[in-house]
């Protein structure tokens, strides 16, 4: 396949989600890519729409939700449009999803080694007579000790980090195209956490896989990440590659995240928090820019309509009227 | 200066039942003629002497990852389970010896307070903010004059600037940060003297968490607590923090002033710790990294460092003598066989 097309592309994408208090806008003209081997992290805060859009690349949005526009190309495949029975065979074997907090995400009363093969069989190749030995191929390539007894063991007897290489364990066994990380490490320790990342990085150069890290800890997509998507209130407001975001930070709301997460040196007097909370999404006259009711840098023009993303140097877009 | 708190030697261990020998005669007949269960009870060492102290006005870091009994720690400090043995002086008061069940009628009760994790879960459901920080007020200052009680919940609330108006809603109709607020409100509403916080931002969002962590400091200094900070965000630590304490299965395996733990560790769990943390600058390309999982906190080997295994240094000696506690600076230790001190 060539490099440079993206193994997942969403364009212009708009979600909506029907509740009993109004229609909230989830989405509103999402884009971004992401390409063979890389590394993306989409990051922002609770509320910004992280997994709701990777819930909806996967094609398993909540009933409630809606695409209102946009489109989904996953390997060639349009998400949107493709039978429910194609994504199932899609899912797994193309794309897989690590979720958070592995302890509830796997079944408490099934053996890993069961879960693992349960993957293995619905996509991949294993027979009745196969399945164990490749669970336990799965379980050794993600480290973990002693793979023949822990074939065998419940979620309740692995520790916290175990199960999170279970999980990756289980999203990797058919040697997906795509992974989707959402917050793989919250509730683990720093330790275990960077043990973890580490993993997921090492495999998935080693396999030349697609990789989506969804986060809200700046820092750790400041480390692993190629790229990164900022969102806000259910918009992209920046992507830039890593360094060049870090460097120089467009966006008024990037540049305040970044102060506003604390880092080693430095006082607390260095650290800034951002005024205000994510508009409400359910209302009639949403401004074209979200950040505008917490922006310092607000000026009448900001309210015209029509906000489009601008490529100020080569990968490196913001969606802002007023730059820095 | 004499010491706010001075724990000593503090242990807290769990008799696991249902194996080994029992106290009534008769299992233990049973259990000898029909069962090859072995002579001998599995005690599970949750806190393993722990001695520090916290001096007035001092902000005490607490890190370790979980499992180590941190949580247990703050459990026993704040008097709402028991020790199993060692001391825990508050202002010169033994209140170890207290019963946690009979604790809330003692005068500590008000001086020692505690901001629990996560506000979105520990606040009643069915309380509107008012009620939770008027509650330590009926209760421990015995206030019930409705007009004085008032009084009291609205000087609290602006104190750590919580609008008048959602004095009077519901837990749900409040975001995370004011609900950190509402909380942070509850602990210092009776002016306790030591202010045990666990994990208090890390349910919050980076643009909330540095209003927060803000207001912490500044109620310091106003009302001139001492702190208790129990987090596994090394970063918010090293900013709040002018001591660090580090534990490691239920020992403390270092403890020294804020900037020269970060600086210059000198145990290896901390190196490992520091190093986790996602873009620090401080070890830069050198990353120690762990593998595997903590040992087993159920009888564990006395005469053996408790990280041996885990830890990249570790050698034969370590797996057959626990480690001395070497004095790195005068208030800088590390118990370990490889610290050195400078």
């Amino acid at each position: 396949m060539n490099e440079r097309v993206p193994v997942l592309s969403v364009k212009d994408l708009s979600v909506e989600f029907r509740t009993r208090s109004g229609v909230v806008k989830a989405l509103e003209n999402v884009s971004f890519h992401v390409n063979r081997g890389e590394m993306i992290g989409i990051v922002g805060e609770s509320g910004s729409g992280k997994s709701v859009s990777a819930l909806t690349a996967m094609g398993i949005l909540d009933e409630a939700g809606r695409v209102t526009q946009g489109s989904i190309n996953l390997g060639g495949l349009d998400v949107l449009n493709a039978s429910e029975r194609y994504l199932q065979e899609m899912r797994g074997r193309d794309v897989s999803m690590i979720f958070q907090s592995p302890r509830t995400a796997l079944n408490p009363i099934r053996t890993v080694g069961k879960q693992i093969g349960d993957v293995l069989r619905r996509h991949g190749s294993a027979t009745r007579q196969t399945v164990r030995a490749q669970a336990i191929k799965s379980l050794m390539s993600v480290r973990i000790p002693d793979p023949e007894r822990r074939h065998d063991a419940y979620p309740f007897e692995l520790s916290g980090g175990m199960c999170q290489r279970i999980m990756i364990a289980m999203a990797l066994s058919c040697q997906p195209e795509l992974l989707i990380a959402d917050e793989p490490t919250t509730g683990l320790d720093v330790t275990t956490q960077a043990a973890i990342m580490d993993l997921i990085k090492e495999l998935a150069k080693e396999r030349n896989m697609a990789t989506v890290l969804i986060t809200h800890d700046l820092g750790m997509a400041a480390d692993y990440c190629d790229r990164i998507v900022v969102m806000h209130a259910g918009h992209v407001i920046e992507q830039a590659p890593t360094e060049e975001l870090f460097l120089k930070p467009r966006h008024p709301y990037t540049a305040k995240l970044m102060k506003a997460t604390p880092h080693g040196e430095g006082s607390l007097d260095d650290i800034e928090s951002i005024a205000g909370g994510l508009p409400d999404l359910r209302s009639e006259h949403l401004p074209p820019c979200r950040f505008s009711a917490r922006c310092e840098r607000h000026e009448d023009m900001c309210d015209m309509p029509a906000l489009i993303a601008d490529e100020v140097s080569p990968g490196h877009m913001v969606t802002c009227r007023r730059p820095l | 200066m004499s010491a706010l708190l001075e724990v000593d030697d503090l242990k807290k261990h769990y008799v696991l039942a249902g194996q080994g020998p029992s106290d009534n005669p008769l299992i233990r007949w049973v259990r000898s003629r029909m069962t090859s269960a072995e002579d001998h009870t599995p005690i599970l060492h949750a806190v393993d002497g722990v001695s520090f102290e916290i001096n007035p006005g001092e902000s005490l870091g607490l890190v370790g990852e979980s499992g180590c009994g941190k949580s247990t720690l703050v459990g026993m400090l704040a008097r709402l389970s028991d020790k199993s043995s060692g001391s825990i002086r508050f202002a010169g008061k033994d209140i170890g010896e207290v019963p946690s069940k009979v604790f809330h009628a003692e005068p500590e009760r008000t001086d020692i307070q505690i901001v629990f994790q996560d506000p979105h879960e520990s606040l009643n459901p069915r309380f509107t903010s008012f009620d939770t920080i008027a509650e330590p007020l009926k209760r421990l200052k015995g206030i019930t004059d409705k007009k004085e009680l008032t009084e009291r919940v609205e000087a609290v609330a602006a104190q750590v600037d919580l609008p008048k108006m959602l004095l009077s809603r519901f837990p749900h109709q409040l975001s995370g940060g004011q609900k950190a607020r509402v909380n942070i409100a509850r602990a210092v509403a009776v002016e306790p003297k030591l202010l045990i916080l666990d994990e208090p931002t890390s349910a919050l969002d980076v643009s909330v968490q540095a209003v927060i962590l803000k207001l912490l400091v500044q109620l310091k200094n106003d009302l001139g607590m001492s702190y208790l900070f129990v987090s596994h965000d090394l970063n918010v630590v090293r900013l709040l923090c002018d001591r660090v304490i580090v534990m490691y299965l239920g020992q403390i395996v270092e403890s020294g002033p804020a900037e020269e733990i970060f600086t210059k560790p000198a145990h290896p769990y901390t190196k490992a710790l520091i190093s986790a943390i996602p873009n620090s600058a401080v070890v830069g390309n050198q990353r120690v990294r762990l593998t595997g999982d903590p040992k087993s906190p159920i009888d564990p080997d006395p005469n053996a460092c408790r990280f041996h295994g885990r830890c990249p240094m570790g050698e034969d000696k370590c797996a057959r003598a626990a480690p001395p506690k070497v004095d790195v600076t005068s208030d800088h230790y590390a118990v370990c066989h490889f610290a050195q001190s400078a």
